[in-house]
């Protein structure tokens, strides 16, 4: 109680200096107790204050009352257009961020997309290599006859190999068999099988560069 | 599907709910969740929820319909790049402002380097840099509807040095509390207050000037 009075009666030593920060506080809703009891004191004896005050809380009113301007009709429209995704769909977007990953996405696709056409089930048999022409050739078989002598290379895809004669070059198997009548010496450059399909990749590819080293 | 669904989402849930006194629109949340994971649909609803707001922003802080329209789609370009990094922790509302404020702060900031506008005579008085900037472009008729007193209450808002512009804006053209605009300005709500402060007391002045008071 007394400590209340004290303060009260401290309320006429406020300078308007003073009052003018308790009169924001006041408009920020901050002010309480003491202060707010002081500051009531004070502009009950300082007009000029009061004005103050006053004109504070015109200019508050007259700012907030200021009308918003309309806003334009197209404005969405510009927003969206502005916005990315409208010339391309996610992957698109992804890709122009990322164009190496995008570049790798692509190789992977196409690549899996050949393994399949690769895995084929009814693929058909074909046989091709320098010495072509000294075999015989029925449904799905490769013969070459007895007492034949391929002077040559063979690949056969997908069939099988009948070796009655002999072989001076390399016999290349996929996905095909060999029968050899009598001893594998019969081939003179060896046999290689390609089953699998990454096996298959690699000699794809291995053909490819063994072009241009020809050439 | 997605966008089929949102929409839906929408119609049938445009209400707010109020949790402990709290308000929650939870229509809102959905559609950040949506427009988060890149959803056209829920990022054009957001557009349309956040572009007034926006552009009322702009046009008070720069002053002029192209800036404000400028400023609209520079922050929704941004929301849109970034909102992988929006924390849903926080009001969407303070993240969108701070954008678009800062991209405000930058143009003024722009704008006075480039021809020094605040170079006035004397204190308020005289023409400045900013008496040559279209600031009123509105259509004829509705300028007719502009009253002297909204005119003079407009051009000091528009002297408003910068600083004291944007806290003033978003007090009094968008009603925040001094929390929201300290974590939407990123600084300490007592500087805040200072702002408010300094920046009432020089409209205050601005407008006792134009007799208004």
């Amino acid at each position: 109680m007394n400590e209340r009075v004290l303060t009260l009666k401290g309320v006429g030593k406020v300078n308007c200096k003073q009052v003018n920060s308790l009169l924001h506080e006041y408009l920020d809703g901050d002010l309480t107790g003491v202060k707010l009891h002081q500051l009531s004191h004070h502009l009950d004896t300082c007009s000029n204050c009061k004005e103050n005050l006053v004109q504070l809380e015109k200019t508050e009113a007259l700012t907030r009352s200021l009308p918003k301007s309309p806003v334009p009709d197209d404005l969405s429209n510009k927003i969206m257009d502005a916005i990315p995704m409208n010339s391309g769909n996610r992957w698109m977007r992804w890709a122009k961020q990322y164009p190496a990953m995008a570049a790798a996405a692509v190789f992977v696709i196409i690549m899996t997309g050949s393994l399949f056409a690769i895995n084929e089930p009814d693929s058909k048999l074909i046989v091709s290599g320098s010495g072509m022409e000294y075999v015989v050739i029925k449904d799905n078989q490769v013969i070459v006859p007895e007492g034949q002598t391929v002077n040559g290379d063979l690949v056969v895809e997908n069939g099988e190999i009948i070796v009655e004669g002999t072989v001076n070059g390399k016999v290349t198997l996929i996905d095909s068999e060999i029968n050899l009548l009598a001893s594998a010496e019969k081939v003179a450059g060896g046999v290689t099988h390609i089953d699998q399909t990454l096996d298959w990749i690699w000699y794809k590819i291995s053909g490819f560069f063994d072009l241009f080293k020809k050439e | 599907m997605l966008k089929r669904s949102s929409k839906i989402l929408i119609t049938l849930e445009h209400s707010n709910h109020y949790a402990g006194g709290i308000v929650v629109d939870s229509t809102e949340v959905k559609i950040i969740k949506l427009a988060k994971r890149g959803n056209h649909q829920a990022f054009s609803d957001l557009v349309d929820l956040y572009k007034n707001k926006i552009y009322h922003l702009g046009y008070r802080m720069l002053g002029n319909k192209q800036e404000a329209e400028d400023i609209t789609q520079e922050t929704f370009l941004r929301v849109y790049k970034s909102i992988h990094k929006y924390d849903a922790k926080y009001k969407f509302s303070t993240w969108i402002f701070r954008i678009g404020t800062n991209l405000c702060i930058d143009r003024l900031r722009k704008r006075k380097n480039a021809f020094s506008l605040d170079a006035e005579t004397i204190e308020g008085e005289g023409i400045d840099g900013y008496d040559i900037l279209p600031s009123e472009d509105d259509s004829p008729d509705q300028q007719l509807i502009i009253s002297e007193t909204q005119r003079h209450v407009r051009k000091a808002i528009d002297k408003l040095p910068e600083k004291y512009k944007s806290v003033i804006v978003l007090r009094y053209l968008h009603d925040l509390s001094l929390q929201e605009i300290g974590d939407i300005l990123h600084m300490p709500v007592t500087t805040v207050k200072t702002r408010v402060h300094r920046g009432r007391e020089y409209l205050r002045k601005k407008l006792e000037h134009g007799n208004l008071l």
